[in-house]
């Protein structure tokens, strides 16, 4: 019986370390994106400006800021699972809707800071993982708590971000990162 | 219907009703107007600000149009401006960002320093779906707890 119980705890223990090792390997490659498109910032200052103008024209229109493709939305599922994409669906277009409702849209600044949000997320689970091998056994529920409310801003923001990628459709890769930072930005130390 | 974007720091005038007063936009001189809306709109504001408030430019989405062609006898309105070249400035934009993305990731490539973009992209899909999959499972674990 305790052995049962001792290799369910190890199941987890390294469930959440792999996830952990999921989200550096993440966290490297949006650093990667965030250089080249820092690169880029001032052409982008420039393009956020028209694309506010755009979007304005689009809101007292009454249409959708941002809609997604057959193949993205048929890849989306694929990635996130269809339970959980219609809420991604509405999380990213409230997260869009409240930094345009400021007049503005994330900056790669701004972007920039999910980095640092990541690596808060990192140490934090590690912390965890530790705690668990000391025998605390209430950090497993901390740990999967984390796990499971940011599976879906972080995977799904990733996702988006990596869907639009090659095809370059920066507004959707910056909607991305924007629904990463409201899924973050709940997370405290 | 004037509306005041003070955040974007002009003044928009959208889809009056009926004319807009010469007085009003005499009011403001030196202001920055933004037309919005059909061509007659942009049109009849555009004389307005011709006849009215001795405009003799017009600036439109950071583009400078100049009041002084002269048509078939007439002044002749600026440029027509709807969504579209809003659409088009941006499409100019988004392709000169992506060829500075592409040759950022082209340098970066050829140091090793990132792989390519595809490369890119079904890595971080796949690390999406291997998370989903890690959160299931220890769904699932705390199920059976």
């Amino acid at each position: 019986m305790l052995s049962k119980e001792s290799a369910n705890l190890d199941r987890q223990i390294k469930c959440i370390k792999d996830w952990i090792e999921e989200l550096k390997q993440q966290r490297h490659r949006f650093e990667l994106l965030m250089i080249i498109l820092r690169n880029s910032q001032q052409v982008l200052d420039q393009w956020t400006t028209q694309y506010l103008e755009l979007s304005e024209m689009k809101r007292e229109q009454g249409l959708m800021l941002i809609s997604l493709s057959q193949d993205e939305r048929k890849s989306l599922r694929e990635a996130l699972g269809s339970k959980v994409l219609e809420e991604y669906n509405n999380l990213i277009d409230e997260s869009i809707s409240e930094l345009l409702s400021e007049g503005r849209i994330l900056t790669i600044a701004e972007m920039g800071k999910i980095l640092a949000q990541m690596d808060r997320l990192i140490v934090e689970l590690i912390t965890c993982v530790n705690r668990i091998q000391q025998g605390e056994k209430v950090a497993i529920r901390t740990a999967k708590e984390i796990i499971l409310k940011k599976v879906v801003p972080i995977g799904g923001g990733i996702a988006l971000i990596a869907l639009d990628i090659p095809s370059q459709n920066w507004v959707t890769v910056i909607g991305g990162g924007a629904l990463i930072c409201k899924g973050l930005e709940e997370f405290r130390i | 219907m004037v509306v005041n974007r003070s955040k974007l720091g002009y003044t928009m005038f959208h889809r009056p009703q009926s004319t807009i007063s010469g007085e009003y936009l005499k009011s403001e001189p030196g202001k920055s107007v933004v037309l919005m809306g059909h061509t007659s709109y942009v049109a009849e504001i555009a004389r307005y600000l011709y006849n009215y408030s001795k405009a003799t430019s017009l600036t439109v989405f950071g583009l400078t149009y100049k009041f002084d062609s002269v048509a078939g006898g007439h002044k002749r309105m600026p440029l027509i401006i709807h969504e579209r070249s809003v659409k088009n400035r941006l499409e100019r934009l988004e392709k000169q960002f992506n060829n500075l993305v592409k040759s950022t990731w082209s340098y970066l490539f050829s140091k090793g320093d990132i792989e390519e973009m595809g490369e890119l992209s079904k890595g971080m899909l796949e690390s999406t779906k291997k998370m989903r999959e890690l959160a299931e499972q220890l769904q699932e674990a705390d199920d059976k707890c």
